[in-house]
């Protein structure tokens, strides 16, 4: 009985396999191979029309270039610019639905090597879908992806601008910042466990490029650290990133209190910094996080070129620095400032 | 309970496998993309018979590419999972007994974790390495569980339990510690996921799966009178010693296949050969083929759930399996204390 159930259950297995092979879901137009950022090789067609971002940061990178017209499919995880999310879902960055993904006919996905899974991106190639993994590992490495992002969807004199005006941000940055001593920080991707960033990221690059200096050194991507070793580090400045979220901001309030980081001087001294998480995502956006951390690090370097141009009060660069005792007098003193540090560096 | 007469048997298995192929229906037609049931038939019968009315290629890729073979991966560990549970019942006489419980599947999510960080690119090697972590560990508990050279219950299932946690710290220990990328979207795949394509064939899984289960079932009278007693056994001729040492080995074999393509999808093993033993009675020689096709239908049924309830994502197939089964066997166990 058992035999003929899996004799059964044998010919339910093999008859796709000998069946017409599966049907690649357009006749075959031109296409050109491409090696992907970790070394795969793809064929896209020519001219791609419908795109599939399986992740937040790819979605970004897709409307920075203008774009956003091919994008078909994002994740649930795609909030980022808030038309992001008028777009069709196809579930989460880690497990998303591939026949979501294959009922939308996308040209090509562009999944990444450092949220997407392997199984993922496997199975999509399996299914005749052409899938294009970035693999950004410094913030170079971003805009590197950037600019093969608008080569894979055929738009590389786009690709090329934006490159150019980024980077252009950055020399500038750079130049400002020549001649200042990096700041010791602690860059917190998470307080509970407490979980930093290694050398091996993109995020670490950010913070270098910040004029900051992690003084977490290992070579594992995301560290879990202990508040002990924070403690004898003792860095300058706690860095956060994640600018309009609640819980971040309860969270911060509750530091002075909270035992093991009470006892770090810089959440007794105020040095907390909380930049836009843009720092999180490994895309165009990353630049102006960076800008933003470098004014709340180094807010004299800004200061004096400011005060030059005499078109902006002192206050206002790039405030991030919080205490507790002003949130507790009035709860959301940072949100106005916030989103006014965003837009200027927008425009 | 009526006599169990081969008609009997058959009877069984064919209401059930009617069920399973509602079960496999009805899982094709759910997901993330809506599929008419004409759509559905149509292709099913476009696919056996050979048809004129193809359809369109992005739902003959969803319903045969996507569904399918996931449909099937769920018969297979369901099958697999439920045989072994029902195994490992009567061996070791006890209601609790399981996979899970003895700590063999995670001796093969361990065997699993091992060969990716060691070989991430030899697909054979992941399965093998789980019928290897498998075997080892009921090997060992069955050593640690000997107590006056003989195996006692109790204490084999209590190495079992001491077992399985060791276990479970050693594979938390490799992925906090292992680079990232070798084990990436594993900690997906220990909640029991059929969403990745085992890298060996289904056919061939079908195939050990088939041969494994038929060696268990030609041992079902004997676990019958081994129920009763092993002494009673040993004087009514049943070669305790053999049928156990073979029995124990199919069904880690059983839960190294499951835990290589599924990773731990829970209850299974524990649920349904009770659900069936309620429906069909204890004796093995029909127990044994109800709880596979059993299994089977509670795999893919409750696959079906995890792609749909909040499509596009989806749940792992292992969180469904634990919401319906653990209630269900707290019941189990209130009934039984009554």
């Amino acid at each position: 009985m058992l035999a003929a159930a899996a004799a059964l259950a044998l010919a339910l297995a093999s008859s796709p396999a000998g069946a017409p092979q599966s049907p690649s879901a357009k006749p075959a137009a031109a296409t050109r191979e491409l090696t992907d950022e970790v070394g795969r090789a793809v064929r896209v067609p020519l001219e791609v029309r419908r795109v599939v971002s399986l992740a937040p940061s790819i979605t970004e990178t897709v409307f920075a270039l203008g774009l956003d017209d091919r994008l078909v499919g994002v994740t649930d995880f795609c909030d980022w610019p808030p038309e992001a999310k008028n777009k069709q879902s196809v579930g989460e960055v880690r497990n998303p639905s591939l026949e979501q993904v294959v009922t939308l006919r996308p040209d090509v996905v562009l999944a990444t090597k450092a949220v997407n899974r392997r199984e993922t991106v496997e199975a999509l190639e399996r299914l005749g879908v052409a899938v294009y993994v970035t693999d950004p590992l410094t913030v170079e490495g971003v805009l590197a992806s950037t600019a093969r992002t608008a080569e894979v969807l055929g738009a590389p004199e786009r690709g090329a601008a934006l490159v150019a005006s980024l980077r252009a941000r950055l020399e500038n940055l750079r130049r400002r910042l020549a001649d200042r001593q990096p700041k010791r920080v602690l860059f917190v991707v998470w307080h509970e466990p407490l979980i930093s960033t290694g050398r091996g990221t993109f995020l670490w690059d950010a913070l270098r490029l910040a004029g900051a200096e992690s003084v977490v050194d290992t070579e594992q991507d995301w560290p879990r650290l202990s508040l002990e070793e924070v403690a004898r580090q003792q860095p300058d400045y706690l860095v956060f990133a994640g600018d309009h979220q609640m819980n971040l901001r309860r969270l911060i309030r509750s530091l002075g209190e909270r035992p093991g980081w009470r006892s770090l001087d810089a959440v007794r001294e105020d040095r907390v910094v909380v930049v836009s998480d843009a720092l999180n995502r490994p895309a165009p956006r990353i630049v102006e996080a960076i800008e933003q951390l470098a004014r709340a690090l180094h807010a004299e370097a800004f200061a004096e070129a400011e005060r030059g141009k005499g078109k902006r009060k002192k206050g206002s660069s790039g405030v991030a620095r919080y205490s507790p005792f002003r949130f507790s007098l009035f709860p959301f003193p940072f949100a106005p400032q916030a989103s006014l540090v965003v837009q200027r560096h927008c425009s | 309970m009526k006599p169990v007469t081969p008609l009997r048997v058959l009877l069984t298995c064919a209401a059930l496998a009617v069920t399973l192929l509602a079960a496999v229906l009805v899982a094709l037609k759910l997901g993330a993309v809506p599929v008419s049931f004409a759509h559905l038939m149509s292709g099913l019968i476009e696919r056996t018979f050979g048809g004129a009315n193809p359809l369109p290629a992005d739902l003959q890729l969803i319903l045969f590419e996507i569904r399918l073979p996931r449909v099937l991966l769920g018969i297979l560990v369901g099958a697999a999972l439920a045989v072994a549970g029902a195994s490992f019942q009567a061996l070791l006489r006890n209601p609790l007994a399981d996979p899970y419980v003895l700590g063999v599947s995670s001796g093969a999510a361990l065997g699993v974790i091992l060969s990716l960080a060691v070989f991430p690119n030899i697909g054979v090697a992941t399965p093998l390495a789980a019928f290897a972590g498998a075997a080892l560990t009921i090997t060992a508990v069955y050593f640690l569980g000997r107590r006056h050279g003989q195996l006692d219950s109790t204490t084999l299932v209590l190495a079992g339990i001491i077992t399985a946690s060791l276990l479970s710290a050693v594979i938390m220990f490799l992925m906090t510690t292992l680079p990232s990328g070798s084990v990436r979207g594993m900690a997906f795949w220990l909640m029991g996921d059929l969403s990745v394509e085992p890298p060996v064939s289904l056919a061939l899984l079908f195939a050990v799966l088939a041969a494994t289960a038929a060696t268990i079932y030609f041992t079902a009278a004997d676990l019958n009178l081994m129920l009763t007693g092993e002494q009673e056994a040993l004087h009514l001729g049943v070669n305790v010693a053999r049928v156990k040492l073979v029995v124990y080995i199919a069904a880690s074999l059983l839960t190294g296949l499951a835990v290589s393509v599924s990773g731990a999808v829970g209850y299974v093993g524990l649920v349904v050969p009770h659900a069936m033993r309620m429906l069909v009675g204890g004796d093995y020689r029909v127990l044994l083929p109800a709880a596979a096709l059993g299994g089977a239908i509670a795999v893919v049924f409750a696959d079906a759930l995890a792609r749909t309830v909040v499509a596009p994502t989806e749940l792992p197939v292992g969180a469904m399996t634990a919401m319906a089964g653990a209630p269900f066997f707290l019941y189990l166990l209130r009934r039984r204390m009554r």
